[in-house]
C-alpha cells in the first residue's frame, strides 16, 4: 500500500539553521500518527512541508502520492494557534470553507459545531482557544480529507477542552491523522503510530506497541524522552546520528537499545523544561 | 476568493469611497460656478487683445472666489494622494497583514491555490483602483476646465498664476495618469507587503517609494518622452511685462517669461547677438541712479538680445498622458509578475 506521508532526505534550512534534515519517513494510511519532539526539533516544519505551505531544502516528500501541492484537495491541514479571521463570523468561515472546495460537506460542518455548541453568528475573534481549535478543525475536516495534518491543535487549550478535542477527533474525520504534540500523554491517548523527532531530525517513527516492544519500554512517556535523549547525544556525538543506512520512517528502531524502565524516565514537566 | 477579497477589503474601500465623495460633492457644487465665470469673462472666444481683458475679467473673479482656489488645490493634493492611499490601505496589507495573522495558512490549505487566490486579488482590488482613480480624475479634470482652458488662452499671465495643465505638478493630477499611478502604487504596496512580510513598514516603504518616484519622472524622465521643440524669440523688454534683470559687477542677466499658451517650458536661455548665453555688460542706462525703467528696458533692446525656448507644446498633452499611463502600467505588470513569482515561493513558516 503506498504510504500516505512518504519522504526521503527531506531536509529544510531557514537561513544558515536547518530545521529538519536527513527525514526518511513512510507513513502508512489508516493510523492515527503522533508527531512528537520538543520546540524546534521540527514538527511544524514536517507538517508545514506536507501542508504545502513550506517548500524543502533538500530531497523529496510525496503526500497521498504526489507532490503537496497537488493534493490539497485531499488533505486537511490546521496550523499552530488555530488561526482564522477574527471579524469574520464562525458562519461565514463556514461559507468560506464552501466556496473555496468543491467537495465541502455543509451538513457535517453545521452539525459539528451544532454539537460543540459554537454559535454560528459569533465573531471568530471573540471565540476561546479551544472554539476556535474547533472552528478550524471544522474546516479542515468538512472539506473531507483523506489525510488530516494538526499541528500543535491543542497547545493553547485547557486540560478539559483537551480531552475533548481529542475525543472529537477520534470521530473519525480523515483516514489518516498527523497530529504533532510537545506533550505525550495527549498523542499516547489517541494515537497508534509515533514519530519521534529531536535536534531536527526523526529519531523513530513505527507503531506505538512495537516501539515500546522493541525498546522494552515501560510507558510512552519514558520512550520518547530516551529516544529524544539519544537523538541529542547522536547529534553531539556525530554529524548524522540518523542517515540513510538507519532510515527512521522505516520502522526500524533508531536511538538507545535496551529497556527504558522507570529509573530512565522524567516526566512531561521535565520534557517540556527540556525544551 | 471574490467574497473574501471583498469581505476583507470593504472597509478601505468604504473609506476611500468616503473620500472620493466629499471631495465628489465640494467639486459639484463649486464647480458650475466656475464654468459661469469664465463664460462671463469672454475667455472662450477672445482673440488678440480682447483675451488680455478677459483674462483680468476672469482672474478678478477666481481672485474673489477664494474657495475656488481652495477647492483647486484640494483636488490637486487629493488626486496625487489617492494612489499613496490605495497603496498604502489596499496593497500593503493584502499579503503582509496575512502573514502576520497567519491566516493565509487557512486560506491556502484550502482547494484554492496561490495563483488563482492571487489573481482574483490582483484582478478585483486592481479593478477597484482603476475604477476609483478613473472616476476621481475625471471629475477634477471636469472640475479645474475653466482653469485649464485659461491658462491656455492667450496673455494667460494677467494676474492669475495658476499652472496650465501640462505644467510638472498639474500634469499628474488631470486626464489618464491618476489611473496608472493608482494600479502602480497598488501592485507596489502589494510587492512591498510579501517581500516585507510586515504591513506597516510595508506601508511605509510604499508611501516612500511612491513619493520617490513621483518626484523622480517628472523631474528627470517625462520631458524626454519627446524631443523638445526649440525656437528663439526677441527679448523686448516694456514696462507693462514682468522682466527679471540680475546686475552683478557691471555685466547683467536679461530674461523675461516666456508666453507659449498650454506649452510645458522646458528651459529658457538668452543669448546676445554671437549666440553666447553669458551675462552681457549693463548699459549706463541701467546702472545710472537717475535712469528710468523706460531707459533701461531701452537700451537692453537695442542690444538685440534673444530667448532661446526649448518646450512641449501643448498638442502633446494627450500622447504624454497616454505614454505616461503606459509606463506606469507596464511597471505595474513588471511589479505584478515579482509579486506573483514571490507568492509561489513564498514560505509560510
Amino acid at each position: 500500500m503506498t504510504p500516505v506521508l512518504e519522504a526521503a532526505d527531506l531536509g529544510k534550512q531557514f537561513r544558515r539553521r536547518w530545521a529538519l534534515r536527513d527525514c526518511h519517513l513512510a507513513v502508512p494510511s489508516g493510523r492515527v500518527v503522533g508527531l512528537v519532539g520538543p520546540n524546534g526539533a521540527g514538527k511544524s516544519t514536517l507538517l508545514s512541508i506536507a501542508a504545502g505551505h513550506v517548500r524543502p531544502t533538500a530531497g523529496r516528500i510525496q503526500v497521498l502520492g504526489a507532490e503537496p501541492a497537488a493534493g490539497r484537495q485531499r488533505v486537511g491541514y490546521v496550523a499552530q494557534d488555530a488561526p482564522v479571521y477574527p471579524g469574520l463570523t464562525v458562519a461565514e468561515h463556514l461559507g468560506l470553507g464552501r466556496r473555496l472546495n468543491r467537495q465541502w460537506d455543509a451538513g457535517r460542518a453545521r452539525s459539528r459545531l451544532d454539537t460543540l455548541g459554537i454559535d454560528p453568528r459569533q465573531r471568530a475573534g471573540q471565540l476561546s482557544g479551544g472554539q476556535r481549535a474547533q472552528l478550524a478543525l471544522t474546516l479542515a475536516v468538512s472539506k473531507g480529507p483523506e489525510l488530516l495534518l494538526l499541528d500543535e491543535p491543542v497547545a493553547s487549550l485547557d486540560p478539559l477542552a483537551r480531552r475533548e478535542f481529542l475525543t472529537a477527533l477520534t470521530g473519525a474525520d480523515a483516514d489518516t491523522v498527523v497530529l504533532s504534540s510537545h506533550v505525550v500523554a495527549d498523542l499516547a491517548a489517541v494515537c497508534d503510530y509515533l514519530i519521534v523527532l529531536s535536534a531536527a531530525r526523526v529519531v523513530a517513527a513505527g507503531p506505538i506497541g512495537d516501539l515500546l516492544s522493541t525498546h522494552r519500554a515501560d510507558d510512552l512517556e519514558s520512550l520518547v524522552l530516551a529516544l529524544i535523549a539519544a537523538g541529542r547525544e547522536g547529534l553531539a556525538g556525530r554529524e548524522n546520528p540518523v542517515g540513510r543506512e538507519n532510515p527512521a520512517g522505516r520502522e526500524g528502531p533508531v536511538g538507545r537499545e535496551g529497556p527504558v524502565g522507570r529509573e530512565d524516565s522524567v516526566g512531561r514537566d521535565e520534557l517540556e523544561a527540556a525544551e | 476568493m471574490i467574497w473574501l477579497t471583498w469581505r476583507q477589503s470593504r472597509a478601505a474601500a468604504a473609506a476611500i469611497a468616503g473620500f472620493l465623495s466629499v471631495v465628489a460633492v465640494i467639486l459639484a457644487i463649486t464647480g458650475p460656478g466656475l464654468r459661469d465665470d469664465f463664460r462671463a469673462s469672454g475667455l472662450a472666444a477672445c482673440a488678440g487683445d480682447g483675451c488680455t481683458n478677459a483674462q483680468h475679467l476672469f482672474a478678478a473673479s477666481v481672485n474673489g472666489n477664494p474657495v475656488a482656489v481652495g477647492v483647486y488645490f484640494l483636488a490637486l493634493v487629493s488626486l496625487y494622494a489617492l494612489p499613496a492611499l490605495i497603496g498604502m490601505f489596499w496593497g500593503a496589507p493584502l499579503i503582509a497583514r496575512e502573514i502576520e495573522s497567519r491566516t493565509l495558512r487557512l486560506t491556502w490549505s484550502q482547494t484554492v491555490t496561490r495563483g488563482r487566490w492571487l489573481g482574483v486579488k490582483l484582478g478585483l482590488l486592481g479593478a477597484g483602483s482603476v475604477v476609483a482613480a478613473g472616476l476621481f480624475s475625471l471629475a477634477v479634470t471636469w472640475w479645474a476646465q475653466p482653469f485649464d482652458q485659461a491658462a491656455e488662452r492667450p496673455a494667460h499671465d494677467q494676474g492669475m498664476d495658476l499652472p496650465n495643465r501640462f505644467a510638472p505638478l498639474t500634469f499628474g493630477a488631470r486626464g489618464l495618469v491618476p489611473v496608472g499611478y493608482a494600479v502602480f502604487a497598488f501592485v507596489l504596496g502589494l510587492l512591498a507587503g510579501v517581500v516585507l512580510r510586515r504591513t506597516l513598514a510595508a506601508m511605509a516603504v510604499t508611501l516612500a517609494a511612491l513619493a520617490l518616484v513621483q518626484l523622480t519622472v517628472p523631474a528627470t524622465v517625462r520631458s524626454s518622452y519627446n524631443r523638445p521643440v526649440r525656437t528663439s524669440v526677441a527679448l523686448q523688454l516694456t514696462p507693462d511685462r514682468p522682466q527679471n534683470i540680475l546686475l552683478d559687477n557691471g555685466r547683467m542677466t536679461v530674461s523675461e517669461p516666456v508666453d507659449i499658451p498650454g506649452a510645458w517650458v522646458l528651459a529658457v536661455r538668452t543669448i546676445d547677438r554671437t549666440g553666447s548665453s553669458r551675462p552681457v555688460p549693463a548699459p549706463a542706462a541701467c546702472t545710472s541712479t537717475t535712469g528710468t525703467i523706460a531707459d533701461c528696458d531701452a537700451a537692453i533692446n537695442r542690444l538685440a538680445l534673444r530667448q532661446q525656448v526649448a518646450y512641449q507644446p501643448r498638442t502633446r498633452f494627450w500622447s504624454f498622458q497616454l505614454i505616461e499611463t503606459a509606463a506606469y502600467l507596464l511597471a505595474a505588470l513588471a511589479l505584478g509578475g515579482l509579486v506573483r513569482r514571490r507568492v509561489r515561493r513564498l514560505d509560510l513558516s
